[in-house]
């Protein structure tokens, strides 16, 4: 198989990308929230790495690059919940069908952050998960500092917001 | 017993992560290509990882600025060569001078309107009915007065309301099948004929919102009455509900419950008329004062990102005008929309926000 590479010790694409194939595929479905839309995001990242690899190798860390290709391949693409329901069901969705029941669902906050807004998710998603700063979060985004506060700020409050909705229904159901 | 929202999140997205199957890595391109910049190599590589067709398409679109970017930098860097807008006729349904096109095909008739969405459309025809399609073969919606249909951001639903003998009469047609919703048509009940009732939005998973009177009901499998207090609802987007409060104020963007509750998702910046990019990303509006009542052609359009870090003004091609309410984003980067001259007649233009620019599409 050709291969871009450098030199003898450096990685070969197909090898990094091995390595990095999975922690590109778990960052892209806490992004996407399914299955196929993951699979879908991280193969695209791969591609747009592959056609930049002389770019994404030169760089300081080309796992931050990969991570903002695929942040902005999921940002770019049409909401993939839209999608999920489109793909998935022939009828209406039904109330509480969007995903699967399982250990996922009975989580506190991840239903939630599944129904934010794609930018307020992204941001949640690098703050919390990939653990990086706010100025590491306006990198990747391209934005300010500032902005990525805001987002944040906002997503915390629609899922503080979330909870105290559980609360309230919680609290309906041990009255009934 | 409190939760601490940011400790939760961190474990919660921790176990979903290493609760993962994680699936084989596709297969990688056979040989090497070329960096460029051009739209066929992408393609090309894309088919030899076997990515899904749909997947594909939208790979092939994105312009490669925004996808391997150094950290901080701008789609907009004016030091990036620009690629020209596209030229070719818009696949999206548009009317120009009465006549409606579904791609190449003219549909009969002669129509005031069209609302195209994904791959679907609503059309107002000059015998005040309304119509249906996803392709160029229209379908009848249930007609009558003061009917206005409205369809889902991801063209998969249109939501009807007709008021039959005093009762309204709501109708959810998904137009993949062609066949009306289960559970509708479903009556709701008496309509004042002075209030009336109508839809104001139909979300991509099929909740639909109607006004009655000076209240709104929510549809969703079932009917949900008085859904919103003190709220507003204007339209559906694929970012979320335009809403209001009633008391004034800026409008936001909101989801709704199944109990149909408003949760404000975002801010909205105040306007007339307002259209959202199919990613949810840009927006495009008229600001407020400049398209209500009599205005049907405006020279320019305000364009922005949902996070306001970049706008810019789309202004009309030299010697003609927006025709109001026509314009739509055709893909995450561009804008089409009917334009009108000072004699009355009409082409298609098609923009781009950055570099803000409008062209005329040749006529064929």
């Amino acid at each position: 198989m050709g291969i871009v590479t450098k030199s003898a010790d450096a990685p070969t694409f197909e090898e990094y990308a091995g390595s990095a194939w999975p922690s590109l595929y778990r960052y892209a479905y806490l992004l996407a929230g399914n299955h196929a839309d993951a699979e879908d995001i991280a193969q695209q990242t791969l591609v747009k790495a592959y056609r930049s690899w002389s770019r994404v190798e030169r760089s300081d860390s080309p796992a931050a690059y990969l991570r903002q290709i695929l942040t902005n391949t999921y940002l770019s693409q049409r909401r993939p919940k839209a999608r999920q329901l489109e793909l998935l069901t022939d009828a209406p969705p039904e109330p509480g069908h969007v995903t699967a029941a399982g250990p996922e669902d009975r989580m506190a906050l991840w239903p939630s952050v599944n129904s934010l807004p794609p930018r307020q998710r992204a941001v949640i998603v690098l703050r919390y998960y990939e653990d990086l700063s706010e100025q590491e979060i306006a990198d990747v985004l391209g934005c300010s500092r500032g902005n990525v506060k805001s987002t944040a700020h906002h997503a915390l409050k629609s899922l503080r917001a979330a909870l105290a909705t559980q609360g309230a229904d919680a609290s309906d159901g041990r009255e009934n | 017993m409190p939760v601490d929202i940011e400790e939760t999140l961190a474990r919660e997205l921790r176990e979903v992560a290493e609760g993962l199957s994680i699936p084989a890595m596709p297969r990688l391109p056979e040989e090497p290509t070329r960096p460029t910049r051009s739209r066929q190599p992408l393609l090309a590589a894309a088919a030899v990882v076997a990515i899904v067709a749909g997947a594909a398409g939208v790979v092939a679109t994105l312009p490669d600025s925004r996808d391997a970017q150094p950290a901080g930098t701008s789609s907009s860097n004016p030091t990036e060569p620009v690629a020209p807008i596209p030229r070719s006729a818009t696949t999206l349904a548009h009317v120009v001078d009465g006549k409606l096109y579904v791609g190449d095909t003219e549909v009969a008739g002669t129509w005031w309107s069209v609302r195209p969405a994904g791959q679907a459309w609503i059309a107002y025809r000059d015998d005040y009915t309304w119509w249906w399609g996803r392709g160029p073969q229209p379908n009848e919606l249930p007609n009558g007065e003061d009917v206005t249909p409205k369809i889902s951001p991801d063209g998969r639903y249109v939501a009807v309301v007709r008021v039959e003998t005093g009762e309204g009469i709501l109708t959810v047609v998904d137009t993949r099948t062609g066949r009306n919703v289960d559970g509708t048509p479903t009556n709701f009940g008496p309509v004042k004929w002075d209030v009336g009732a109508y839809v104001v939005a139909v979300t991509d998973d099929g909740k639909v919102v109607i006004r009655r009177g000076n209240g709104y009901l929510t549809w969703s499998q079932e009917l949900v009455a008085d859904t919103l207090s003190g709220q507003m609802v204007f339209a559906a987007t694929s970012a979320g509900l335009v809403a209001g409060d009633v008391d004034g104020g800026q409008p936001y963007l909101a989801s709704i419950s199944e109990r149909g509750a408003l949760t404000r998702v975002g801010e909205l910046p105040e306007h007339d008329d307002l259209a959202v990019s199919p990613d949810g990303a840009w927006l495009a509006w008229t600001p407020i004062g400049t398209t209500g009542g009599e205005v049907t052609s405006i020279s320019s359009l305000e364009v922005g990102t949902l996070e306001g870090e970049q706008s810019a003004t789309l202004t009309a091609p030299d010697g003609w005008q927006f025709k109001v309410r026509t314009w739509v984003w055709e893909d995450d980067n561009h804008l089409i929309s009917t334009v009108t001259d000072d004699r009355g007649r009409e082409r298609m233009a098609r923009c781009r926000p950055l570099p803000a620019q409008c062209q005329l599409i040749p006529i064929d």
